[in-house]
């Protein structure tokens, strides 16, 4: 009894949600010109750097640009898989460190506590050690010039925070008008995911990291980036 | 005097020593208040939003509670309900094995809990990971400030403490620091079995603790190791994920005039098998007071989200910081004192301090009403432990009484106990008495008072001119006559009938704030008879506190059977002089009164009182601005309070007067004139002045307007 009233319950809850997205999809693709110019004045305001890039092509252009000769560390979603923009930048030969390759490498699967926390160790060492993180977003929040990153289990988190530069690829299509609506997009993405209505962790980033904690001075770079640089692609 | 009178005094008098903190936390109101009045006007929903989000939940915690406990289970996580701090501190150090290491970020509850003291007796060592918190930490210095704990800290120490931290020669350059001490937490991160965090709220209905923060401290410090531990209050959660992230937004729009924090993070429990995230996550949910604050007729208080703009406006923060409250700060840390700790914790930690400006309603995003809930308190106070004999003396004997006795009684006493200043700008003790500080300026009774000095009835010979009664207060009755003499000539330059019946009492709002309930009720009560027994269309005052009071007596009296609705319609007829005037003027048409107006001469500063700012009544500043000739500023329009605070300053002299003495050094050189709109004002900042020897007239707005008025007729 209980048990079909949970399912009633979540039933009406996937009705809801879709409603509600396809609703907010409606309404950005409508408005997706305006939301685009308050994104980039948003995002700028808070202290990222906006690349504007037509497609995936360029987009991998802008980075090996940015990365130049150094290392970047890959945070591999749906969004940079659906580009093939790693294999793009294998191409033009940015030295490109997957994480999930070096999760396979020291074993997770295995799932052992103690390899597992030596693994983690070294992992979040090696990301550490490179000077851009790369990831994709799950959204674009417009009036605040923030960044939505979703994580179950990989290190997106990692990758976005311990790097010196954060690079973050997202598409217009990403933009929603505010925080709300950026957690329609949550829910909706979680489902099927888990049992649980969310994935593990969400963060909204909003600029580098910073504190004014020294005689009030802003300083950046305290615990996660000095700089987020966001690649925003016309199409994808 | 009891001990707990001696145990604050010592704390404000440690408040005051300590200049660089003070000056620091100025420094920071200065250029947060600012910005955050116009981060919260581009974002006008935010407030209101957040106020019904918060009264809901609130109202509905036992079920939310439920809620959140089991979809926080279901996310994974081990939730424990401890019903007292000393219940999760006894959790906490079941989880965390001695000797282990900690990275800790913000957290009230936590501190709240004092888990801390108890991990670092199982030799559990703890890292603070906010920058501010960890120049504290290792520099052992008491935070000044909830959001920059280190601001007072100066450049050259923070290297200094850094140098020893890390071995090597750190720069005194805030980057320099900033990088070194990067790399050293970076370590502690990875090497942390534990990580203690705070909640900055927790949706119900997906399970998910929602934290937000501009460092990223709390990011790594959830994420990175193993075992997650968060400590929260029970008033943290919300019904919906969507209404956490409100509260996120309103805390960085009225905790640092952003719009949201640098990073806003939801995590919804442990990871498995996962690369980032605790394998463990315990979530401590505190329930210690919270629902005794809840049954007791304090709910409001339980919608504080900590963002500190209440203590960025409070003039007694400002100048004592953390000796103010007891692990929360401020007024609104009084409160959670008070019914977490018990009222014998917040009498001694400065229940007492609240000089009632009203100024932290405004600032608050939920609008806590917290100077009313502190008379609450206070008035519980009273119960259990007494006024006092230096408050009932003032109370009971000299305000409580009509003022013709106390008057007569008081100007045969006054040259006995009192002497004349050289200059007579008003009166000091003779000799240490009561408590009363001996460079205190007192004021002069004065020869005449209004209730001598002017008719009970001044009536209009137009048959249909608006009936109005007048309310002097005690100051300008026994005081300032000369004020109650200007407010009702210009009364009668509008061509208002008014009635000023003689043997009206206190407002009550001395004993009100003092707690004395019943006194107050007495004061409200008598004045009512007395004002009502004409048929009025407005109570006029040209005191804002009595205002204050009038416009109160509605909620003072809402139980009593026989009062409650006199005192509802009451209420609703109380008008500042200026409000009044600026009322008329309005329905004039806006012209008329400008046309009466003769050139005064002279530089006026204004100083806008406390007590009409809450209720954004600005006219008193509109109207002077308006008098031809008069070299007009506002440099004391920046709405700090002057401190004078009534009964606060009975026991706290040194206090006020240091509150006193910033409002004098605002006051441009070479001003004549001090103006205000509010007796209260007028004396303190008339002590001010004297302290400082600067030779500044202080006068009340209204004096201006009917000199003016008088000089428009020559």
């Amino acid at each position: 009894m209980i048990q079909e009233e949970r399912a009633t319950r979540r039933e009406e809850y996937r009705l809801d949600l879709r409603n509600r997205s396809e609703e907010l999809e409606r309404f950005c693709s409508d408005k997706r010109e305006k939301l685009k110019m308050k994104a980039i004045q948003t995002l700028e305001e808070r202290g990222c750097q906006v690349y504007l890039v037509s497609n995936a092509e360029e987009a991998a252009t802008q980075i090996a640009e940015i990365v130049q000769t150094d290392t970047v560390v890959a945070y591999s979603n749906t969004l940079l898989e659906e580009l093939d923009l790693l294999e793009k930048l294998q191409m033009k030969g940015v030295k490109t460190i997957y994480t999930d390759v070096l999760a396979r490498d020291k074993g997770l699967g295995d799932c052992f506590q103690d390899t597992m926390k030596d693994a983690r160790l070294v992992i979040r060492q090696k990301i550490a050690s490179a000077s851009f993180g790369l990831t994709g977003v799950q959204a674009v929040v417009a009036n605040h010039g923030s960044l939505m990153l979703m994580d179950e289990q990989g290190s997106v988190h990692s990758v976005s925070s311990l790097p010196d530069t954060h690079i973050a690829v997202a598409s217009v299509q990403q933009i929603v008008p505010d925080l709300p609506d950026a957690m329609t997009v949550a829910r909706q993405l979680s489902l099927g995911g888990t049992e649980r209505v969310l994935v593990r962790y969400i963060s909204i980033i909003t600029g580098p990291s910073s504190t004014s904690d020294i005689e009030g001075q802003n300083v950046r770079g305290m615990h996660g980036p000095k700089e987020v640089k966001v690649i925003l692609m016309e199409e994808s | 005097m009891n001990n707990f009178t001696r145990k604050v005094q010592s704390k404000v008098t440690a408040g005051l020593k300590d200049k660089t903190a003070s000056m620091a936390r100025r420094r920071i109101s200065q250029f947060l208040g600012p910005a955050n009045v116009i981060a919260v006007e581009k974002f006008p929903l935010a407030g209101p939003l957040h106020r019904q989000t918060k009264a809901q939940a609130i109202a509905n915690l036992r079920e939310k509670l439920e809620e959140a406990v089991r979809n926080l289970e279901n996310n994974g996580c081990k939730v424990y309900r401890a019903r007292t701090s000393a219940e999760a501190v006894a959790y906490a150090r079941k989880v965390i094995k001695p000797g282990c290491l900690v990275v800790k970020s913000k957290s009230n509850a936590a501190k709240e809990t004092g888990v801390l003291e108890a991990l670092a007796q199982d030799g559990v060592t703890v890292i603070e990971t906010d920058m501010g918190d960890r120049i504290c930490q290792i520099g052992n210095i008491p935070a000044s400030h909830p959001l920059g704990p280190a601001l007072h800290v100066p450049v050259g120490k923070v290297a200094e403490l850094f140098t020893k931290e890390s071995g090597h020669q750190v720069a005194s350059d805030p980057s320099t620091i900033v990088s070194v001490a990067r790399n050293l937490l970076r370590n502690a991160f990875f090497q942390a079995q534990y990580g203690i965090s705070g909640a900055n709220a927790i949706a119900a209905d997906t399970g998910s603790i929602i934290l937000t923060e501009n460092e990223g401290n709390i990011r790594l410090g959830t994420d990175l190791p193993p075992v997650h531990i968060v400590f929260a209050g029970i008033e943290k959660i919300v019904p919906t994920l969507e209404e956490a992230i409100h509260v996120c937004h309103t805390a960085a729009l009225y905790g640092t005039g952003a719009s949201v924090g640098g990073y806003i993070n939801v995590a919804s429990g442990p990871g498995r098998e996962s690369l980032d995230g605790p394998l463990e996550m315990h979530v401590i949910l505190l329930e210690e007071g919270r629902w005794e604050a809840i049954e007791a007729g304090f709910s409001e208080s339980l919608a504080c989200i900590n963002c500190g703009a209440c203590l960025n406006v409070c003039p007694v923060y400002k100048e004592i910081g953390e000796q103010y409250g007891y692990k929360y700060f401020g007024g609104i840390g009084i409160i959670h004192t008070a019914l977490r700790n018990g009222i014998e914790k917040a009498l001694e930690n400065g229940l007492s301090l609240c000089v009632g400006c009203r100024q932290c309603i405004d600032a608050c995003p939920g609008n806590i009403p917290t100077p009313d809930l502190i008379q609450k308190l206070r008035q519980r106070a009273v119960t259990q432990y007494g006024l006092g004999r230096q408050k009932t003396l003032v109370l009971k004997s000299i305000l409580g009484k009509n003022p013709s006795r106390t008057w007569r009684w008081g100007r045969k006493l006054q040259p006995l106990g009192l002497r004349r200043t050289s200059k007579g700008e008003g009166y000091q003790v003779r000799f240490p008495w009561m408590n009363v500080d001996p460079k205190r300026l007192l004021p002069n009774l004065a020869e005449k008072p209004a209730f001598l000095s002017y008719p009970k009835e001044q009536t209009d010979t137009n048959q249909e001119s608006e009936q109005v009664a007048y309310f002097a207060g005690c100051l300008n009755n026994l005081v300032f006559p000369e004020v109650a003499g200007a407010t009702l000539e210009v009364l009668k330059e509008q061509g208002v009938a008014v009635y000023f019946p003689h043997e009206q009492v206190c407002c009550g709002y001395p004993m009100q704030t003092a707690g004395e309930l019943d006194l107050a009720k007495e004061m409200a009560r008598r004045n009512m008879a007395l004002l009502t027994d004409h048929p009025v269309a407005r109570i006029i005052v040209d005191c804002p506190t009595c205002g204050t009071a009038l416009r109160g007596y509605a909620k003072l009296l809402l139980d009593d059977k026989v009062w409650g609705n006199i005192a509802r319609e009451f209420s609703l007829k109380v008008r500042d002089v200026f409000e009044f005037l600026s009322e008329r003027e309005y329905k004039a048409g806006g012209f008329g009164l400008a046309k009466m107006k003769g050139t005064l001469q002279g530089k006026v500063s204004y100083h806008q009182p406390c007590h009409l700012k809450y209720l954004g009544i600005n006219h008193a500043a509109e109207f002077l601005a308006t008098i031809p000739g008069l070299d007009f500023d506002l440099a004391n329009g920046d709405g700090a309070c002057c401190g004078f605070g009534g009964v606060t300053s009975l026991e706290h002299y040194n206090l006020v007067a240091t509150i006193a003495s910033r409002k004098v050094d605002s006051t441009l050189a070479g001003t004549e004139i001090l103006a205000t709109a509010c007796p209260g004002c007028m004396v303190h900042m008339a002590d001010g002045l004297f302290q400082q020897g600067r030779a500044i007239k202080v006068k009340h707005a209204i004096e201006l307007l009917a000199e003016s008025y008088r000089k428009g007729k020559e």
